[in-house]
């Protein structure tokens, strides 16, 4: 068992996870730095195993791939906690956790008796996370979530996607990983602070808040509003900066690029070598290698958005005589700041991740086959992020975890 | 589950915070790094910020813009990524500058930076060279590849990464280019990571007396938060791509109508997410639209799901002439999720972030007054809190050199004077 790890950072935490969706990567991150995770399902099953993709495309319990991603490295139990006798037991665990992560409706809790508010005298030292669309209180506290309203809500969803189109969502849920992370710093943090001082706490994490925290901080895009009077839009594969919109992402021959801030260091070399295919066109003119967007200093050329629109123009016909590979072989020989834009397929194959073992093998009983995925997050030189345990079945650790409970007599 | 009550000076008071007696020395710079001093600095950690006056942080530079003070002082983005912290200015190349830096090393418990691989050793910074020195200093190294392998010390940004950890290829239209790079997203996202695995460390340091090193790659970190892309492939030979606004369920029915739909005014949108047949019912019910109850395309989710082209174009129908507030309101009344995209105007009226007191102003050493905010995990006993505004380029030299390095005032006029502290615009 990954707690009895003395390597681990958080080996003597327990942690019990009631979450759904918004907040299920949380645990994982706090299993897999070495705390006993206990994910509790309902004897259905968490709704999470019925979304898909699935194995093979064959829908079942134990074959959502979504499950096996955000349960890595957690033990699993059901536990009915609409029932009496169930709740008595998830208090005979609550003695034993210094964590609780859960992601019911505010006042859903409540009226089972088993809010943090109804155990906080019990439990003193116990930290209890509740991850929601909104928080605890205010207008939107019983407002209905899901991803893409929390990226709405959150002020992301303006930021992506296409101009004059509607904007898109992520296809990975994007705004359940911001308030799992939320959740994971947050509960981290209540608990480190419970450790030295014996008072735990409730943390209340929202995630349109935390979604807003993906805006560039503490205020890097509502500061176009609040400083400059204005509001950015989506700019589709360019960046927005306000006064102007670069180009970032450039079609070439096999697929796209990712290319720095488009007058960059390396700019007077890329011009070399679109010179060398006779591709430069007006970029020729050496007033190019020392152009601008930003107020210009002595020797440089101050160039306007139309300009740079048609250099970016210029660029891209020319990326377009090339594949991925052969541009990066050029970004290589001459120092170009770019980077192949890549699915996952090309990422399994990325030397820099092989040369850093970064993709694990987890063997999946239930689906008879090993499943790969991305490693740690973070590299931790003395106490290793481990990725290497999978996700739990059905009821698969009932009897370790809930067997010495039973004995009591008060299990059903 | 505001912030911490407020002092008379207008910062708010700190000391009850969950990390209050934490010391954080931030050598990074642009935003990854920052973030993760800026994110301890909320939950009350003594955050230094140290700069260059000769070779600036990049994000001074980066709108948007405040419109008074000195230049380098304007950028609002600077700001975001530097709320709460104290800032220096020293010459780390200044032999006297470099002992200010083992002054610095000795005081922390945490060091963050995001030099390119290597580059700390010069000045004997690197992890080694601290370890000696202090064995239990944790360094939280933030890079776009990490601290090895061949593409280590390959230069660019966070925007980069979002197109190479597949990030990018994950967010647009099926007929459009990758999308999502409006803002340099990996940025945003690492630093939590980065947040989480110090305080780990942290507690792990305070049980053991260990350090350690702590290595975030950008790109290890995004691949991370992109669901079940890997997976998928490994296990199916499906390479997921950008799909508007669908929900990925690889060959199941997905719930519909789900997208984000035109309503009243330029540029304006609602997000809608039906997930069963009672959300569906609230739905019709709310657009009154009755009769699509009765159509047998939409009598089941999988029903809904098959014909969901010929469903969201019905919607954006129903939509259009609705005034998008007013929408959200009576479909989440109804018992439907249901969103306004906000954009930056909207966020700041929102009247929920209003209600939780997300927005903060604090008095800015440059610009009259910074809109900070809030963290959006809320301890409730000690909550997340704005500490002050971020640093004019070398705003607390004194400060730091005489009250947390203790200097005598002469000593630190020394030091002035020959350079080791810095003033912008000095020889």
């Amino acid at each position: 068992m990954a707690s009895a790890d003395e390597r681990s950072a958080l080996s003597p935490y327990r942690v019990l996870d009631l979450t759904t969706e918004i907040g299920q990567y949380a645990g994982r991150m706090f299993a897999e730095m070495g705390a006993d995770v206990i994910k509790i399902e309902p004897p259905g099953g968490d709704d999470v195993r019925r979304v898909g993709p699935f194995a093979e495309d064959t829908p079942g319990v134990e074959r959502s791939l979504l499950w096996m991603v955000l349960n890595a490295g957690k033990r699993g139990v059901t536990l009915d906690i609409e029932s009496e006798v169930h709740r008595s037991q998830f208090k005979h665990l609550l003695a034993s956790a210094d964590l609780v992560i859960e992601s019911s409706a505010p006042g859903a809790l409540r009226t089972l008796g088993i809010d943090y508010d109804d155990l906080r005298e019990e439990f003193p030292k116990l930290v209890w996370v509740s991850v929601t669309g909104f928080g605890q209180d205010g207008p939107y506290r019983d407002y209905k979530w899901s991803d893409v309203v929390g990226l709405a809500l959150g002020g992301m969803l303006y930021l992506w996607g296409e101009p004059g189109r509607a904007p898109t969502r992520a296809l990975a849920s994007q705004a359940y990983y911001h308030a799992s992370l939320g959740a994971a710093v947050g509960g981290m943090t209540a608990v480190y602070h419970a450790r030295r001082t014996g008072r735990g706490q409730r943390v209340d994490v929202s995630m349109q808040e935390m979604v807003t925290f993906t805006l560039a901080g503490f205020g890097g895009i509502t500061g176009y509003w609040t400083l400059e009077g204005r509001n950015i839009t989506r700019a589709g594969p360019a960046i927005n900066l306000g006064a102007m919109v670069s180009r970032v992402i450039f079609p070439c021959k096999d697929g796209h690029v990712a290319v720095s801030t488009l007058f960059g260091p390396h700019f007077p070399r890329l011009i070399d070598l679109m010179k060398r295919d006779g591709a430069a066109d007006f970029l020729a003119d050496d007033k190019w290698k020392t152009a601008t967007r930003f107020t210009a200093m002595p020797g440089q050329w101050q160039c306007t958005q139309e300009d740079a629109d048609a250099a970016e123009g210029v660029l891209e016909r020319w990326l377009e005589r090339y594949t991925r590979a052969e541009i990066m072989q050029m970004v290589r020989e001459h120092e170009l700041m770019i980077f192949a834009v890549q699915t996952a397929p090309e990422n399994l194959e990325s030397e820099q991740l092989k040369s850093r073992d970064y993709f694990r093998n987890i063997r999946h009983k239930a689906i008879g086959r090993e499943v790969a995925f991305p490693g740690p997050p973070v590299v931790l030189s003395k106490t290793p992020w481990r990725v290497d345990r999978r996700a739990p079945t059905l009821g698969e650790d009932n009897d370790e975890v809930l067997g010495p409970i039973s004995a009591t007599g008060e299990r059903s | 589950v505001r912030g911490a009550p407020e002092r008379a000076d207008g910062r708010a008071a700190h000391d009850s915070g969950a990390l209050s007696h934490v010391k954080v020395l931030d050598l990074s710079w642009v935003a990854a790094g920052p973030l993760v001093g800026a994110i301890f600095a909320q939950y009350g950690a003594t955050v230094v910020k140290v700069e260059s006056a000769v070779r600036l942080d990049v994000a001074r530079s980066s709108p948007p813009m405040a419109k008074e003070g000195r230049a380098i002082d304007r950028s609002g983005y600077f700001a975001a990524m530097n709320l709460g912290k104290l800032g220096v200015a020293v010459d780390i190349n200044n032999p006297r500058g470099t002992e200010v830096m083992r002054r610095l090393v000795d005081w922390a418990d945490i060091v963050i930076e995001g030099f390119t691989p290597g580059t700390l050793a010069r000045w004997g910074l690197d992890y080694d060279s601290l370890s000696t020195r202090k064995p239990d200093i944790i360094l939280i190294s933030m890079t776009l590849q990490g601290q090895t392998g061949p593409s280590a010390t390959v230069p660019g940004y966070g925007l980069q990464v979002h197109g190479m950890s597949g990030m990018g290829t994950l967010i647009g239209w099926p007929d459009g280019p990758p999308t999502g790079v409006t803002l340099a997203y990996p940025d945003y996202i690492v630093p939590m990571f980065a947040a989480f695995a110090g305080i780990a460390a942290l507690d792990h340091r305070d049980r053991t007396g260990e350090g350690q090193h702590i290595d975030v790659s950008q790109m290890e970190a995004m691949i991370n938060v992109t669901g079940t892309a890997i997976a998928d492939y490994d296990v199916n030979g499906r390479t997921q791509l950008r799909d508007g606004n669908r929900l990925l369920a690889g060959e199941a029915p997905r719930a519909a109508p789900h997208g984000v739909y035109p309503v009243r005014g330029e540029d304006r949108w609602i997000t809608i997410a039906v997930t069963n047949d009672e959300e569906w019912r609230a739905f019709c019910d709310v657009l009154g639209k009755g009769d699509w109850l009765a159509d047998g395309r939409f009598a089941t989710n999988d029903d809904r799901s098959t014909h969901d082209n010929e469903l969201d174009e019905l919607v954006a129908d129903a939509t259009s002439n609705r005034e998008g507030r007013e929408l959200m309101v009576a479909l989440q009344r109804g018992g439907v999720p249901a969103g306004i995209a906000l954009d930056q105007e909207g966020l700041g009226s929102d009247p929920q972030l209003r209600h939780r007191g997300h927005f903060v102003p604090v008095p800015h050493g440059g610009w009259g007054e910074q809109l900070g905010e809030l963290f959006g995990a809320r301890l409730l006993e000690t909550p997340p809190a704005v500490q002050r505004a971020a640093p004019t380029l070398a705003q607390h030299n004194e400060h730091v050199g005489r009250e947390i390095l203790g200097f005598s005032q002469d000593e630190f006029d020394a030091l002035l004077a020959e350079g080791a502290f810095e003033l912008y615009g000095a020889d």
